[in-house]
């Protein structure tokens, strides 16, 4: 039991923070969440270089065979620096979704172009309604010939324009098993993509549906949102370590600045009612790192981990949350001023919260866990 | 990354539990729900058999009575032991402070003759550090030992100690140089507590158990008494501290089992027709209570896995654990009392009407004392924010 990251984790850690100095800086940041695009290609041509596009993916298809806990290492560095590019849509939501459901053939066709960086996949999930759970899937799909087409709105699908091909949710009936994964050429009739304001700026988009057509159902027709469960687990974890990576960062920022800050004769950071803040901020993210990590291990062994993924992305996302609150509100004025360090992080961990369940939703499941388990103990 | 016990390890637990549910019996059960003296059971001969077993002492070299075995030997033990509400008083001052701080700076005399009885269940220890005048200032004590020939002698007073009045032996913190700095003049004494002149008066904590105030008078030890180097005791102490802080990694079990019972009671019981666990407010506590216990099981694992490796206690998490369980710990009892509402403040002499057997109550009034047991919670804060932040003093 050493519930932290092995050697070669270590390796990739290092690695990846070093890079991403070089590639990417607050400037950077704010600079691509005005670009068109939202990333630079020439960065993600080396992203994919690295083999982070394909880490998840087996070798067999051109990945690079490492598991959910090695990505879950790798985006506590992305996190933290705030790469902005289609990574997690492409190399985590997608690959996994690929995974987890498409036919020996379509991971044979899908997967080497989603490593190798040549192609872009999205998967377009959520609707209006913002939920995670089957209910929120209205978008309908009608056979249309041989084929498939599709009506109605995804929202907050990130980097859906810069996608070769969607991955939709969408249902041809009633219950859960009427839900399957459609795949879409978003530059097809019937497909009109709008960037949403959003307050972290990160290029997230409403795709509206009208009777697109799909090329073709990713894997089973029936059947497919309960193997997708085990996608919004994994993912959900990988998120929550990018969570616990940017919150990591906002607490480094808070304690450098408050060392620095002079009032009334001394750093800010020597009176105790700041130091008690930034002492909760730490004691979260280190709590909070701990449970990701043990959500990651248990995905990438095989065991349940329902109730380790609920607890982990509550605890991130809460984490997360405050670090960037504490974090602005000891910076005072340098805090909520544009073009401030603290200012991005606090904007960004609204996205990072609210994504793959808000913390509140996954509390609700962790309760809902604990009532299916609880039984009279032995001994009274 | 690897989250799982060695096999070893997970077969001893097993070894624990048989063990336990034997001798465990109800009577043991009994006197330690209504014992109104202790906190934590007090039971000499429940004991003695689990050093008997060298239970105990699992992590100590085996010279001195151990069983010179892993730390997550000793972890599995403390899980079961908390899990199973086993008394633990009589025995864990000794084996978890007193021992391992001789085994780093006690002379190989005072080893001898102390370590084995602890080992083998026989001695109880208390630890006098506290006073009227220092409570988390403890470089601010006022009880003086001063040499007489091959003897100190001591006068001052001490309070809040725990079962002192069933101890063999006294672990005080005295001041045997007044003209040092304050800091550098303290030491570490042991006093046979058949020694004449020390007398000691019952406090009672709110929840009814019982706490000492006691008063030297002239007491008399030998030169011998002195444990580790004269006038280093306040550093001798820094490091046992932290040991001590690393003790009790297994105490989560028993909030765990808290919890289930709690979620079982919410689901039990209606309010108008509906299973209180129906209410988004009971939801979210539940959950949240749940996440905090997680979170203390994976940093005593975390602790447990770098004392393993031959690290000191790691800063980070030993510290963080504490913030952990002194401010997170008493919201949880405060919310459980919520769930259970105007049955909270309902004692054990009520039977009928105490919801799960008045636990929660119990809980309330002993969380108080429990968030100051070893440092105050605002304590814990600042020792995250100096040490492990590097924040300017």
């Amino acid at each position: 039991m050493d519930l932290g990251p092995s050697e070669t984790q270590q390796v990739l850690k290092r690695t990846a923070r070093e890079f991403l100095q070089t590639v990417v800086n607050p400037a950077i940041v704010r600079q691509m969440e005005e670009d068109r695009i939202g990333f630079d290609p020439a960065v993600w041509k080396q992203v994919c270089e690295l083999g982070w596009t394909g880490l998840m993916i087996p070798e067999e298809y051109g990945g690079q065979g490492g598991d959910v806990s090695d990505m879950a290492i790798l985006f506590e560095e992305v996190g933290r620096s705030l790469l902005p590019s289609p990574l997690f849509a492409s190399g985590v939501e997608a690959a996994l979704t690929i995974l987890a459901l498409g036919s020996e053939e379509q991971k044979r066709d899908l997967l080497p172009k989603l490593a190798s960086g040549e192609k872009i996949f999205v998967v377009a999930l959520t609707e209006p309604t913002g939920t995670y759970d089957a209910w929120g899937v209205e978008t309908r799909a009608e056979r249309s010939g041989n084929g498939w087409k599709l009506t109605g709105t995804k929202l907050y699908i990130s980097y859906a324009h810069v996608a070769d091909l969607l991955i939709v949710a969408a249902r041809s009936g009633e219950g859960d098993d009427a839900i399957a994964f459609f795949l879409v050429d978003p530059k097809v009739n019937g497909v009109k993509l709008t960037i949403l304001d959003t307050i972290g700026k990160d290029h997230q988009y409403i795709v509206e549906l009208d009777g697109a057509e799909a090329e073709a159902v990713l894997g089973p027709e029936r059947g497919g949102w309960s193997a997708f469960q085990d996608v919004l687990a994994k993912a959900a974890v990988v998120h929550s370590a990018a969570s616990i990576g940017a919150a990591e960062r906002c607490l480094e920022l808070a304690v450098d600045y408050s060392k620095q800050r002079v009032q009334f004769g001394r750093p800010i950071g020597s009176f105790q009612a700041l130091q008690h803040k930034m002492a909760r901020v730490v004691t979260e993210i280190t709590g909070a790192q701990l449970c990701v990590y043990e959500a990651a291990y248990r995905l990438a062994v095989g065991q349940d981990a329902r109730l380790e993924v609920a607890i982990a992305k509550a605890a991130a996302s809460d984490a997360y949350t405050n670090a960037s609150i504490e974090g602005c509100h000891i910076h005072g004025g340098a805090g909520f001023i544009r073009g401030s360090e603290m200012e991005l992080y606090f904007r960004k961990a609204k996205g990072a919260e609210v994504i793959l369940g808000h913390p509140r939703w996954h509390k609700k499941r962790v309760t809902a866990l604990l009532a299916e388990m609880a039984q009279p103990a032995e001994h009274h | 990354m690897d989250f799982t016990f060695p096999e070893a390890a997970e077969k001893f637990r097993l070894e624990v539990r048989e063990f336990l549910k034997r001798e465990l019996t109800p009577e043991i059960r009994d006197e330690y729900a209504h014992c109104t003296d202790y906190p934590h059971g007090f039971n000499k001969a429940f004991t003695r058999k689990l050093g008997q077993k060298g239970w105990l002492t699992l992590t100590w070299p085996k010279e001195y009575g151990g069983m010179g075995m892993d730390v997550w030997h000793r972890l599995v033990f403390d899980e079961e032991m908390a899990a199973a509400h086993a008394p633990v008083a009589a025995h864990q001052v000794a084996a978890n402070f007193v021992g391992p701080a001789l085994i780093h700076y006690g002379t190989e005399e005072q080893k001898k003759k102390y370590l084995p009885p602890i080992a083998r269940g026989e001695s109880t220890w208390s630890v006098g550090m506290t006073e009227a005048n220092a409570g988390t200032d403890l470089a601010s004590i006022e009880t003086r030992a001063v040499r007489d020939g091959d003897e100190w002698v001591i006068n001052g007073n001490k309070m809040y100690t725990e079962h002192l009045q069933d101890s063999d032996y006294y672990w005080v913190l005295v001041r045997t140089d007044p003209s040092a700095e304050r800091h550098r003049g303290i030491s570490i004494m042991v006093l046979d507590m058949k020694t004449p002149g020390i007398q000691m008066l019952p406090l009672w904590t709110m929840d009814g158990y019982r706490v000492n105030q006691v008063y030297f008078e002239d007491v008399r030890v030998p030169a011998d008494a002195v444990l580790g180097e004269l006038n280093r005791g306040f550093y001798h102490l820094a490091m046992t501290l932290n040991t001590m802080r690393s003790a009790g990694l297994g105490g989560w079990t028993e909030t765990r089992r808290d919890l289930e019972d709690l979620v079982l009671y919410a689901k039990e019981t209606k309010v108008n027709g509906r299973p209180l666990i129906e209410d988004d407010w009971v939801q979210n506590g539940l959950a949240e209570f749940m996440i905090h216990n997680q979170i203390s099981r994976l940093l005593a694992y975390r602790v447990a896995s770098m004392l393993e490796n031959g690290g000191p206690a790691p800063d980070r998490e030993t510290a963080v654990r504490q913030v952990w369980t002194k401010t997170y710990g008493q919201l949880h009892v405060k919310f459980a009392c919520d769930v259970i509402g105007m049955g909270s403040q309902v004692g054990h002499y009520s039977p009928k009407f105490a919801p799960l057997a008045a636990r929660w109550e119990r809980r309330y009034m002993g969380s108080i004392a429990g968030a100051h047991n070893g440092g105050t919670p605002e304590n814990a804060l600042n020792t995250v924010a100096l040490r492990v932040l590097g924040l300017p003093r």
